[in-house]
């Protein structure tokens, strides 16, 4: 009796290390006028910030590749640009400061970068 | 006239063939020993100048630099893939630049799924800079693609404005646009330099582009100091500071003279305000708002540094740097002199000359006749200005000579001329000294007196 309710106690206070990851959400519009976009990136057609629902949006689809987000607006779903949007959870990028590099006077370099596969 | 008579009998017609000989060489340049010796002075002396070089343009200018650095950190590879691309470009019209030239040349579809589909996503983006009224110009070779020469693809020539990165013919100088097989195109820096206008004065702006390639090409007169607000964004310890213009231009003059045994050259970075296209995804607040003040209103030029990429120019201040910084100091130098930038004199339409290959041709005449003049008689000839041949004297004479071709040289560069060939003329003006070191062996021997065996009668 006591095993199992040693496991169930654990299970109860670990759940939340075992649930499923929160859903990314549309926190807030940012930008203004927001481009309202295809599949592709395509512009649409443009909507106003004032006119932008407020509160959390759940996102339907990530095209992480091109960085766009599927949302239904107004009953309809539309593709729109994350730079637009204040996303949760959100990426964190600083500024890289790398090391600037100064010229070579006599720099040789007698090759060609060779051309990977394509992206498919 | 017996005293033009007087002057002419100088020298001898030996002599006087031997100076038409001489000429004929000076002009036609036989393997272009001349050439080269014109090429070093210009380069020492865009390397005098540059640290006196207005730093006023730069206000205007950002380049964002694709690099090594951005490829590893997105795992990506190179040429970069559209979907990379379209979010660079995206990051980069966020922040509202008032142009934009990319320095790359989308000339093949490298997407094998579907070519249509693959520079669609980069189009769309680019499609996005018209609707902002963000003019976007793309490198352009000029050459019909139909003919198999490589240009740019047709689905993005429609959205954005063609900007001119290839030229033969032009030697180092910078054209400002060229009769091409697709027309008349601008380059770069007076594409970009328009748009500047747009929200500035510009006077004598060419009307067009067919008035553009009446204009002289341009000799880029690069810059040294780098941008203060370079270090807010990238380290620069590895960058040579500038010590002050007039301290830097001793340091370029006794450089030039070690030749071969210096080993000081500077490394200096790039003039240019640069962003790391890696700099243009940062969330911060903080971070946004300092990239969005190097950015929003400015001229922005997008290119590439990648290792055997093979986009390199070799700048006579820097060394080899970026391609893209050329197209940027161009334009740098047309925002800070207009249409005074530095140039070639017109040409006399003989044998590609100009008034200053002559104006060279006569210094050289004119260190002939003072080396006369300081030569002893010849016996019949006679004797004339110069007494004398005291080492003061002909230091003086030489000394002298040397002020007038160091006025001439910034009476050129304020007139926005390329230099003359002073490295050249200021060896040749050596010759002035020749005698008095004849004579110093001769009295001394080539031995120091020291060495010579006792006894011996000096």
């Amino acid at each position: 009796m006591t095993k199992p309710l040693a496991v169930l106690i654990i299970v109860l206070l670990t759940q939340g290390a075992f649930a499923a990851p929160a859903k990314p959400t549309v926190e807030a519009f940012i930008g203004d006028p927001i481009a309202i976009l295809d599949a592709q990136g395509n512009v649409e057609g443009e909507m106003p910030l004032r006119d932008a629902p407020k509160g959390p949006l759940p996102i339907l689809q990530y095209n992480e590749a091109i960085d766009l987000v599927q949302v239904e607006l107004a009953g309809k779903k539309v593709w729109l640009d994350t730079l637009d949007l204040r996303m949760n959870p959100t990426k964190i990028v600083t500024l890289s400061c790398q090391e600037m590099k100064p010229g070579s006077p006599d720099k040789e370099n007698n090759s060609t970068i060779g051309y990977g596969g394509c992206k498919e | 006239m017996s005293a033009i008579y007087n002057h002419l009998r100088m020298f001898t017609c030996r002599q006087y063939t031997l100076a038409v000989l001489l000429l004929f060489v000076a002009l036609l340049d036989p393997f272009s020993l001349s050439a080269a010796s014109d090429s070093a002075s210009a380069t020492w002396l865009n390397r005098v100048f540059a640290s006196f070089y207005p730093t006023a343009g730069r206000a205007q200018i950002t380049v964002v630099l694709i690099d090594d650095a951005y490829l590893t950190h997105h795992n990506t590879y190179w040429p970069l893939p559209y979907d990379e691309q379209s979010k660079l470009f995206r990051h980069l019209l966020r922040y509202q630049p008032s142009g934009v030239f990319v320095d790359l040349m989308y000339s093949h579809d490298h997407t094998s799924a579907d070519p249509a589909q693959g520079s669609r996503l980069l189009a769309n983006v680019f499609a996005r800079y018209q609707d902002k009224g963000v003019p976007l110009w793309l490198a352009n070779t000029g050459e019909k693609a139909t003919t198999g020469m490589a240009n740019t693809l047709n689905a993005l020539m429609q959205i954005t404005q063609p900007a001119l990165v290839t030229w033969a013919g032009w030697g180092d100088h910078y054209p400002l646009a060229v009769n091409t097989a697709l027309g008349v195109m601008e380059t770069p820096a007076l594409a970009m330099y328009r748009r500047y206008c747009q929200a500035h004065r510009c006077d004598a702006l060419p009307k067009d582009a067919e008035a553009a390639v009446k204009a002289p090409s341009m000799a880029i007169q690069w810059g040294a100091r780098q941008h203060e607000d370079q270090e807010k964004v990238a380290k620069t310890v590895g960058c040579a500071k500038s010590l002050g213009p007039f301290t830097d231009a001793w340091h370029e003059l006794t450089r030039a003279f070690k030749g071969r045994a210096n080993n000081d050259n500077p490394k200096r970075c790039a003039y240019n305000l640069t962003l790391s296209a890696s700099d243009l995804e940062v969330t911060g607040t903080d971070d946004q708002q300092l990239v969005g003040s190097m950015l929003q209103g400015r001229l922005v030029l997008v290119g590439a540094d990648i290792t055997s990429a093979g986009d390199t120019v070799n700048s006579p201040v820097h060394g080899d740097i970026a391609g893209v910084y050329q197209h940027a100091m161009a334009l740098d130098n047309l925002i800070v002199k207009g249409m005074n930038y530095d140039s070639d004199p017109k040409g006399l339409g003989f044998m590609n000359l100009n008034w200053l290959d002559l104006l060279q041709v006569f210094l050289l005449a004119v260190i002939a006749v003072l080396k006369k003049l300081m030569t002893r008689p010849e016996p019949g000839i006679p004797r004339l200005y110069l007494p004398g041949q005291t080492w003061p004297q002909v230091t003086r004479v030489a000394g002298a000579f040397m002020v007038v071709l160091a006025l001439l040289s910034v009476a050129l560069h304020l007139a926005h001329i390329t230099p003359a060939n002073v490295l050249g003329i200021a060896v040749l003006s050596l010759a002035l000294f020749s005698e008095k070191f004849d004579e110093f062996i001769a009295r001394r021997g080539c031995l120091p007196i020291s060495w010579k065996p006792k006894g011996h009668q000096g």
